[in-house]
């Protein structure tokens, strides 16, 4: 049985997204509220695994949330200790649903106020893909680079932008990167 | 039919046009016109000021009716008197309007958390760059050349056609700006200071499409019509 499985037959769980990309992780934390993240800690970089929080800083500190390890490969236990919570290849259906229970129990109280004062006003029509490609064209890449990383075509690419400009309000590739920015999609630093 | 309405008139009072049409007062002072011209026709005040009634009269047109066109290209001295007020536009722009909202946004900026209020702050100044850019090509080598065009003197390989393909647009920024701060900006500080500047963007944004219109539709087409007397003499 698959973790998608497994979540999917768990009565009170949803699973907001699968995604093999950390900005979409974070964005799905801040702007779907998602209270637990579930990641196979390899696909961090090794030099940023001793500091597992900051691979996820445009989380705001308001906002909390529980990450779970899922080991499929040998971690070491420094890196481990880190997570609120640790899956095993080897864990049976009852094992895993007790770890995302027991995060989830852990919690602490959200205070609403603030979380809510801090979220991020992102606009939540735009579908994954549009959100790549809006990640891509604020990050400064042609439509041609976008097709080419996205594997579609570049009228794809096209009618994805039109559908973004529409939604966010926004024309400009100067105001699409504000408002990646500004919504943590991306880092000042990401940008050509 | 243009909004049901009929176009100004030279023989409209000035004060009842301001009354039913208030953003037209932005144009007098770039004709050198002054508040207090009290019950006087548009004729009047024009002649007052030696101003050319026509021209006044299908630039508050082209400033007050969404689908007007001008019916007529410019005369000589029509398209020298308006190279006057587009010159007086730019300064108007630059040093009154942008300079004014480049400080609300600086407060702003500074209220909110750093790391947002540097992006707003490197938007706004990559969008001054460029409208500074944007007026200066048009000082620089669209007005010299029609100037000169004027006099009869040497051209050049530049043509009017040129400015009207490149003529970029301005506006889509700050219409961006004003989507951010109403839908994205984080944060709820200088909540009146944000309300003011969006009005002061508002007002801009619109000021600046119908510049723009005024340079399309009045200055580029009388160009390319004296450009065509040129060719022909």
């Amino acid at each position: 049985m698959g973790m998608t499985a497994i979540i999917g037959s768990m009565p009170d769980v949803v699973l907001v997204e699968r995604t093999s990309s950390i900005e979409l992780a974070q964005s799905a934390i801040i702007h779907n509220r998602a209270e637990i993240l579930i990641v196979e800690p390899h696909i961090i970089d090794y030099s940023s695994r001793n500091n597992i929080r900051n691979v996820f800083h445009n989380i705001p500190s308001t906002l909390s949330y529980s990450i779970i390890a899922i080991a499929s490969h040998y971690t070491e236990r420094d890196v481990l200790k880190q997570f609120d919570g640790c899956i095993e290849l080897s864990d049976s259906v009852g094992r895993i649903e007790e770890v995302l229970r027991q995060c989830r129990s852990d919690e602490k109280p959200k205070d609403e106020a603030v979380a809510e004062s801090s979220i991020y006003a992102m606009n939540e029509d735009l579908s994954e893909r549009e959100l790549e490609v809006l990640i891509a064209v604020a990050k400064g890449l042609q439509n041609k680079e976008i097709a080419e990383t996205l594997n579609i075509s570049v009228h794809t690419v096209m009618s994805h932008r039109k559908n973004i400009i529409a939604k966010t309000g926004i024309k400009s590739i100067a105001g699409l990167t504000v408002y990646a920015l500004m919504n943590g999609l991306i880092e000042e630093s990401a940008i050509k | 039919m243009i909004q049901n309405r009929k176009l100004f008139a030279a023989d409209d009072k000035l004060a009842n046009v301001v009354a039913e049409f208030h953003d037209i007062i932005l144009v007098f002072p770039r004709f050198g016109i002054n508040l207090g011209f009290g019950d006087r026709s548009i004729a009047e005040v024009c002649k007052m000021y030696g101003v050319d009634v026509n021209l006044f009269l299908m630039v508050c047109n082209i400033y007050s009716f969404e689908d007007y066109y001008p019916e007529s290209f410019l005369n000589e001295q029509q398209l020298k008197s308006l190279i006057d007020y587009l010159l007086k536009s730019h300064r108007y722009y630059l040093d009154e309007r942008v300079g004014h909202i480049a400080n609300h946004l600086m407060h702003i900026a500074n209220s909110i958390e750093p790391k947002f209020g540097t992006i707003l702050r490197k938007f706004f100044d990559d969008y001054r760059a460029e409208v500074v850019s944007h007026f200066s090509y048009e000082e620089e080598n669209v007005f010299p050349y029609i100037e000169s065009l004027l006099e009869g003197g040497e051209r050049g390989t530049f043509c009017i056609r040129q400015f009207e393909e490149n003529h970029s647009n301005i506006e889509d920024k700050l219409d961006d700006l004003i989507n951010i701060i109403v839908k994205y900006l984080p944060g709820d500080s200088l909540p009146r200071e944000r309300t003011s500047v969006l009005f002061d963007l508002f007002r801009l944004s619109k000021d600046l499409k119908k510049h723009a219109l005024i340079e399309d539709y009045l200055l580029a087409p009388s160009v390319e019509a004296l450009e065509d007397r040129r060719n022909e003499e």
